[in-house]
């Protein structure tokens, strides 16, 4: 469906909205395939810049998980109030701060989960992570220790793989770049810990239709953080699907058109839906 | 040998449509028949769920899925069944359970696309039991996960057993 026609709502244009939300340490420019795909498709796109990104580790570090949801939810609250239908979808971290921010809330029509991350347990993973809950009790460690990202940073596609090494080269240690940055404190990892806990917490009050995407190659949360999501989650309506030849970073890797179809798809078909079901209410 | 496979999961027993399922279950019964008979045998804790494997977009596999309601409750419901509710389950189900991640499954329990060549059906076939395998272990209660799972159980969904085709 992607004629404008369809789009239309007694005689006005039906606005369709969505929020992407990048990963941690990622930027928004990750999500730029997919937002160019959707926008063709007539929907409105917002992919803000999460707290504390966008700069370097000090100002990273110095965000909370609150702050990186109170950030997306002031987002959401703007585009609903210029769209008739919002949804919420993110990659990888991006999709848990989506899933906390649909909990319970009517208002989004449904939710995207890309390379959920609930733990990090791909093959990628440096076994030292298992220490992270130490940051809770000793702080100061969140500053010192970090995970480097190394090759292939999520990615199947060594031609993006060589950009990212080139453009790690030429940014200063530890600040920022266009791919935002590739070295993750245990601070903020551990931020994410405990905003997961929200979201295992409370995705059973989320009951928007959901479209679950993940690689079941991904070198840095293997496939079971999308089933456990599925599993999770309280919508009648949801789906995982598992794509081979691609890693992490679904929206940019070899397979980025496929995820883009997949969500346009989803996001059209759940629209049309939620439209034909106003219509019956306001006739009934 | 076409495109890329990619596996699937729903939360319905056939996500697809009535000429595709009969592609892959020629001669066993619908799923309507399926949802009406754990309908009239009183399965409403029941949650049904599938996994479909898809070359482009033609499904070349489809195995359904029964997540029961409560602990042996699968077998009760069996066994107070008819014998045509028998048959009707036998041409799609095979009925293992699994129950603490272990999982049994037997390949005849996956419905094949008909034209779907010997090394595509190989992958189908190790792409659906691995994503079983998944949800299985991710479903399975385990006594460090059972608190939470209460509370899931409290919103919608129970998670005691999973009864697998």
């Amino acid at each position: 469906m992607t004629d404008t026609q369809d789009n239309k709502t007694e005689g006005r244009q039906k606005r369709i909205g969505v929020m992407l939300l990048h990963g941690l340490t990622g930027m928004p420019s990750e999500m730029r395939p997919l937002a160019k795909h959707l926008e063709k498709l007539g929907a409105r796109v917002e992919a803000p810049v999460l707290a504390g990104h966008g700069a370097g580790h000090k100002e990273l570090l110095a965000a909370k998980w609150t702050d990186w949801v109170h950030g997306a939810r002031k987002t959401l609250a703007e585009l609903t109030a210029e769209c008739d239908q919002v949804f919420v979808g993110g990659l990888s971290m991006g999709s848990s701060i989506a899933s906390i921010l649909a909990a319970g809330n009517p208002k989004v029509a449904g939710i995207i989960f890309l390379s959920t991350t609930l733990r990090y347990d791909g093959e990628s993973v440096p076994p030292s992570y298992v220490l992270l809950p130490l940051v809770d009790f000793v702080p100061y460690l969140g500053e010192l220790a970090y995970w480097t990202e190394n090759p292939p940073y999520g990615l199947r596609d060594e031609r993006l793989q060589r950009i990212i090494t080139r453009s790690i080269e030429r940014a200063k240690n530890g600040e920022t770049n266009d791919f935002g940055l590739f070295r993750t404190y245990s601070g903020s990892l551990r931020q994410m810990c405990h905003m997961v806990r929200v979201v295992r917490r409370t995705a059973h009050k989320v009951t928007c239709p959901a479209l679950i995407i993940h690689s079941l190659e991904d070198t840095l949360t293997s496939v079971r953080n999308a089933a456990e999501i599925y599993s999770r989650l309280g919508s009648e309506d949801k789906t995982v699907v598992g794509l081979t030849g691609c890693d992490h970073v679904l929206t940019l890797d070899l397979r980025k058109d496929e995820v883009a179809r997949l969500v346009g798809e989803f996001v059209l078909r759940v629209s049309s839906q939620r439209e034909r079901a106003g219509k019956q209410w306001v006739a009934a | 040998m076409g495109g890329s496979l990619t596996v699937e999961i729903h939360n319905t027993l056939n996500p697809l449509s009535s000429a595709e399922w009969r592609a892959l279950f020629a001669a066993g019964a619908s799923p309507d028949e399926v949802v009406r008979l754990l309908r009239d045998n009183g399965w409403a804790g029941a949650s049904l769920h599938s996994i479909v494997v898809r070359q482009d977009k033609s499904a070349v596999a489809l195995l359904p899925l029964i997540q029961a309601g409560g602990e042996g409750a699968l077998a009760r419901a069996l066994r107070s069944a008819g014998s045509q509710s028998r048959r009707i389950l036998s041409d799609i189900f095979g009925f293992s359970v699994l129950n603490e991640a272990a999982l049994e499954a037997e390949d005849c329990l996956l419905g094949f696309a008909g034209d779907c060549p010997a090394e595509t059906r190989s992958e189908a076939r190790r792409l659906a039991t691995g994503m079983l395998e998944i949800m299985a272990s991710t479903m399975a209660i385990t006594p460090s996960r059972r608190s939470e799972l209460r509370e899931v159980e409290r919103g919608a969904v129970a998670v005691e057993n999973l009864a697998v085709s």
